[in-house]
């Protein structure tokens, strides 16, 4: 039989069927998608105050963020201070002279120079940094982020709750919390949301064509397989053609934004990242972490720092003076957190260096709520030591939860029925920092 | 059709390469029928007594797909599904069992497995992660030799000496989690005895039966991992200058040699004692007090506090793979798991006493059976491939709370990332099993170049330099290194040395099995987008659902590598066939290993299939994107 000229004569039969499956996927009756299930926070919330924020971008100086240096300067001890100045800022405490952009929008800032850790190396402080757990063989503790995904749901359900910029997924897994509350990998924020375009050899008609195939081909099984997996994935292939369709793909493509606005954030990594942060926070994501390396300065600190705080100053000023233009800051918490900080002794045979300083070192919180133009807790005049007010990173994480309303001592049980919290394990369970609220 | 398949078959057509020198006897067919038999009693006498309704056995199609993707990890060829859906035969499915058991894919898939069990991650030549290829090595050719469960368990448990040395990878257990060896006496508990302890590392354990105590008598069997000639290397270093030395020709030969060599070895061979930690709270012993190594449960071993045992590692290698019924528990559990989709017992890792299972019947002969195969793991899933069991049908509601889900039909599940990358492997070449593997050398490699190639191999240069105790004698033999590697090494062939740059060893690359790709895959790789292991912790993969994984599959490499590939195996459908219905037919073998419904096949005919290419790939498209293709029945 010649198929060809049988299948010409049942085009139109062809295109109808087309239409007709295509109805299922591209628009007209999409199911309620998986995230809009998660929006509805029905959590039991023992603690409020704070819950102003709605959005948290977190910022992440990988390699431990020399304190002294930036936000915990010591104008009056030249032996752990070095050549470095401080400046005057908006508000009435000073800062390091790398940091001139960000001094002017001190006023919007709580910094806090009394963060305690014990965990003196990287992945363990970055795993603490991260989980509000110290990493254990046995288990992987949930990311913050997916703590907040979990438990406050997500805002726009076309979105992703969670998204990571230059950060390994390792740093920022889900944990026993599994993929759902996972955060969607970006390697680089230039590039955007991967596979999230038709490829070129397909053409439009082709693609849809083939959902349109696959639709109409998985009824039988679907049927028979009503299991949560088989639904997981049927929500997913709608979501992922929404999202192709969907206006809200635009926020993961910072390109669109005008060149002024791109020049302001700056053209490093970690630039693009904050403009990609605030896209997508603007377009409803909850949670972005957008990482920031090279702070690692054992060698020639006062160089290094230098230039990795130069690219800080000028995409974190940049981002906190684009979320208030637009009224963002308020509902958004941006946090600046480090493993750990430095310590005041120079070494000098390393190239004036400085090596890693748990027991003391800087952090900083703006938006959602945080009163601005503050400073929290103090260290002493070395900058060794807590001198006032001390905050661990269990704290720092319960005051994320705080600022979102969230029940940050709610447990949760892993799998195999173990106990655990976003602010951490019993004997150190952290505190939020309420005093630094407006 | 039939001829050729048999044939394939009786040759071992597909055999592995790796697998030549098993040291598995081969068990009769009847006694591994008769073994299958047996199971099959058990359980049916688990559905009369339960009074539940027995499924049905699966259709051809359903048990080839199966199969292939529990025993090898990938659905079948065009040509294989071809072949046995084609033949009329009572006794093909019992031939195909054997057929991908020889198979190299099998291999490939258990080894695949016992990675992951392991935490197994490729290291760089260049850096820390030398040791890794030894390691990697060891257990790529365990698998392929079949090596029995509880040799393979003691040979890793008991290890020590130099990774470099021939056949010693196994050391790669322990210097895999180097620093942290209590972390990794917790693991081995769980992954070989299905005991949890990792809570007993800080305290009493509120919800399991171990004491901090036990933890640290357990621990004391494994104390005592060092280096071989530990602190040589630094006494020698310390001569120079510390800053630029790094960066100097000879610092470069130095951290060399201690990534590549030193890291890689493993001394002594168990203390036997081990010091209570500082914080140790209760009231049976004293923070910093010594302690004897002492088993918890199964045979009792003990060993002094007074001074150091010299071999409590293979004491203890000993106490937990020879007649101990939580060794041979786990693995039974875990080979039920693999073939039969949901475990004995939840979890897959944790003992449970025969009479606590549904069937102390079943479980009491599964153990036995187990040593009486010798633990011959491939052997034993043998059994399991070839019971009636096996071949159940699906159940739809097996996910529902409740319902005893070992013994009631198999749980529909999601390929892993692994099954899913090498379907897709499959799809597009038609020899997935004959595809590059990971290679080992035995040659020095510097800077990425082989040296002293015919002159020296890894393992002499690491017993050369274990063997030098004096600090000066370590700096001339340094100084003397580093003028070698910049010679290159002159007494080898230029054949042998083109060879050696040519095979440069580690993962293979692109087109190749899971097992071959480096461990775990970078992020972003399609198999990480799925769920692959990051091998930090055991059971780590996951066959989650997100949103990367339909735009992969939509957008991505199923897109790239298969649907736009036309020189993909899977478009070998369109010449095989003559008419359009056959096309569509052998399209469906490859890749759903069945034959369309009659509805489907007037579907596509009516509204799908006009002849044109187009057309036939968005059906493979399609087909892809079927849930029928993801998951497994």
């Amino acid at each position: 039989m010649d198929t060809r000229s049988f299948m010409k004569a049942d085009e139109l039969g062809r295109r109808q069927f087309l239409i007709n499956a295509a109805r299922s996927y591209l628009g007209v009756s999409l199911a309620p998608m998986l995230g809009a299930g998660l929006a509805g926070s029905s959590f039991g919330q023992s603690h409020t105050g704070g819950a102003k924020a709605e959005h948290v971008i977190f910022l992440n100086m990988r390699g431990g963020m020399s304190h002294i240096d930036t936000f915990d300067t010591k104008p009056n001890n030249k032996d752990v201070q070095g050549p470095v100045e401080s400046i005057g800022t908006s508000a009435d405490f000073q800062i390091s002279q790398f940091l001139p952009e960000t001094a002017k929008v001190a006023k919007h800032l709580c910094v806090i120079n009394s963060m305690t850790s014990k965990q003196g190396a990287h992945t363990p402080g970055q795993y603490l940094l991260h989980r509000s757990y110290a990493p254990r063989g046995t288990i992987v503790h949930p990311a913050i982020g997916s703590w907040v995904v979990r438990q406050k749901g997500r805002k726009n359900p076309n979105l992703p709750g969670f998204v990571t910029a230059s950060t390994s997924p390792q740093v920022s897994s889900p944990g026993f919390f599994g993929a759902e509350f996972g955060a969607v990998p970006l390697d680089r924020p230039d590039k955007g949301l991967k596979n999230s375009t038709r490829a070129r050899s397909v053409s439009e008609e082709d693609f849809k064509r083939r959902l349109a195939i696959a639709d109409a081909l998985n009824k039988t099984f679907s049927d028979q397989y009503q299991t949560p997996a088989v639904k997981a994935y049927d929500s997913l292939y709608e979501e992922a053609v929404k999202l192709m369709q969907s206006s809200d793909l635009k926020a993961f493509d910072i390109s669109q934004e005008p060149a002024k606005v791109q020049n302001k954030f700056g053209s490093s990594r970690f630039g693009q990242g904050c403009l990609l942060a605030r896209r997508l926070v603007e377009a409803g994501v909850r949670f972005v972490e957008v990482t920031h390396r090279s702070w690692d300065t054992h060698y020639d600190n006062f160089t290094n720092v230098e230039s990795s705080a130069k690219i800080l100053d000028q995409s974190y000023s940049a981002l906190i003076q684009d979320l208030e233009e637009r009224g963002l800051l308020d509902k958004t918490l941006v946090v600046i957190g480090t493993e750990f900080g430095r310590t005041p002794k120079i070494v000098e045979e390393h190239s004036f260096g400085r090596d890693h300083h748990p027991s003391c070192f800087s952090t900083v919180m703006a938006g959602g709520g945080v009163a601005g133009g503050q400073k929290y807790g103090a260290s002493d005049k070395n900058g060794n030591r807590v001198a006032k007010d001390a905050v661990t990173i269990q704290d720092f994480n319960a005051t994320i939860g705080y600022a979102l309303g969230i029940d940050y001592n709610q447990v949760v049980n892993s799998p195999s029925g173990r106990p655990f919290r976003m602010a951490g394990a019993d004997a150190e369970v952290g505190k939020p920092v309420t005093a630094i609220f407006g | 059709m039939k001829y050729r398949f048999l044939s394939a078959l009786l040759l071992g057509g597909l055999m592995s390469p790796l697998a030549a020198q098993s040291d598995q006897k081969n068990f009769a067919p009847e006694v591994l029928r008769k073994a299958a038999f047996n199971v099959d009693k058990h359980v049916a006498e688990i559905f009369r007594n339960k009074k539940l309704t027995v499924p049905e056995v699966v259709d051809d199609s359903t048990f080839l797909r199966r199969s292939f993707l529990v025993a090898t990890g990938r659905i079948p060829t065009l040509e294989e599904a071809s072949s046995f859906l084609e033949i009329d035969d009572a006794s093909k499915r019992e031939i195909l069992t054997t057929y991908l058991l020889k198979s190299d894919g099998y291999r490939s898939h258990m080894q695949n497995y016992v990675f992951d069990l392991l935490r197994a991650k490729d290291g760089d030549r260049n850096g820390e992660g030398a040791f890794t290829e030894p390691y990697m090595k060891f257990i790529q050719q365990s698998v392929a030799d079949n090596v029995p469960w509880n040799k393979f368990a003691h040979q890793l448990i008991s290890a020590k000496g130099i990774s470099w040395e021939k056949g010693n990878g196994a050391v790669g257990y322990y210097i895999r989690d180097k620093g942290m060896p209590l972390d990794n006496l917790s693991i081995t508990m769980q992954i070989f005895t299905g005991e949890r302890l990792e809570c007993a590392q800080c305290h009493d354990s509120p919800t399991n039966k171990w004491e901090r105590m036990d933890f640290f008598e357990l621990a004391a069997f494994t104390h005592g991992q060092r280096e071989i000639n530990e602190g040589i290397w630094r006494k020698a270093s310390k001569a120079y200058d510390k800053t630029d030395f790094r960066r100097s020709d000879l610092g470069q030969i130095y951290y060399w040699l201690r990534d590549n060599i030193h890291y890689g070895t493993l001394g002594g061979t168990g203390d036997g004692r081990i010091q209570l930690p500082n914080d140790y709270q209760y009231k049976d012993g004293d923070p910093g007090e010594m302690v004897g190594a002492k088993t918890p449960f199964g045979k009792r071993v003990t060993s002094s506090d007074r001074r150091n045992s010299g071999k409590s590692r293979l004491e203890f290698a000993d106490w937990m793979t020879k007649g101990n019924a939580n060794f041979d528990y786990v693995a039974v559990n875990r080979m039920w798991e693999r073939v039969m989709g949901s475990p004995l017992t939840y979890p897959v890792d944790e003992y449970v006493k025969p009479e606590k299972t549904t069937s102390p019947g079943l479980t009491n002969y599964l153990t036995r059976l187990l040593v009486d195969l010798n633990y011959d793991l491939k052997a034993f899933q043998n059994v399991l491939l070839l019971t009636k069991t096996f071949q159940f049908a699906a159940n739809p509601k097996a996910f529902e709370a409740g319902v005893p889900q070992a013994f009631n039909g198999r749980q529909l599940e999601r390929m892993s990332a692994e099954q899913m990358w090498d379907s897709l492997v499959t799809l597009v070449s038609g020899k997935p099993d004959q595809l590059a593997k990971r290679k080992f050398s035995e040659h020095i490699y510097y800077k990425n170049r082989p040296v002293l190639v015919g002159e020296k191999t890894m393992a002499q240069l690491a017993r050369e330099v274990m063997s030098i105790k004096d600090p000066d004698k370590y700096r001339k033999f340094a100084e003397q290194l580093m003028e070698k590697f910049k010679d290159g090494g002159e007494s080898a062939g230029k054949k042998e040395v083109m060879m050696a740059s040519n095979s440069r060893p580690g993962p293979a690359k692109g087109i190749a099995r899971a097992s071959e790709l480096a461990a775990p895959a970078p992020a972003g790789h399609f198999l990480r987008e799925f769920g692959q292991s990051d091998r930090e912790l055991i059971g780590s993969s996951t066959k989650e659902a997100n949103v990367a994984q339909t735009l992969e599959i939509m957008n991505g490499h199923v897109e790239e590598m298969v649907v736009a590939n036309r020189d993909a195996a899977v478009y070998k459908a369109l010449e095989k066939g003559t008419t359009e219905a056959d096309k569509v037919r052998y399209i469906y073998y490859a890749i759903l290993s069945r034959s369309p419904s009659d509805d489907e096949m007037r579907m596509l005919m009516r509204d799908v299939i006009d002849g044109s290419l187009e057309n036939y790939q968005n059906l493979v498209s399609a087909l892809m994107a079927t849930h029928e293709f993801m998951f497994i029945q």
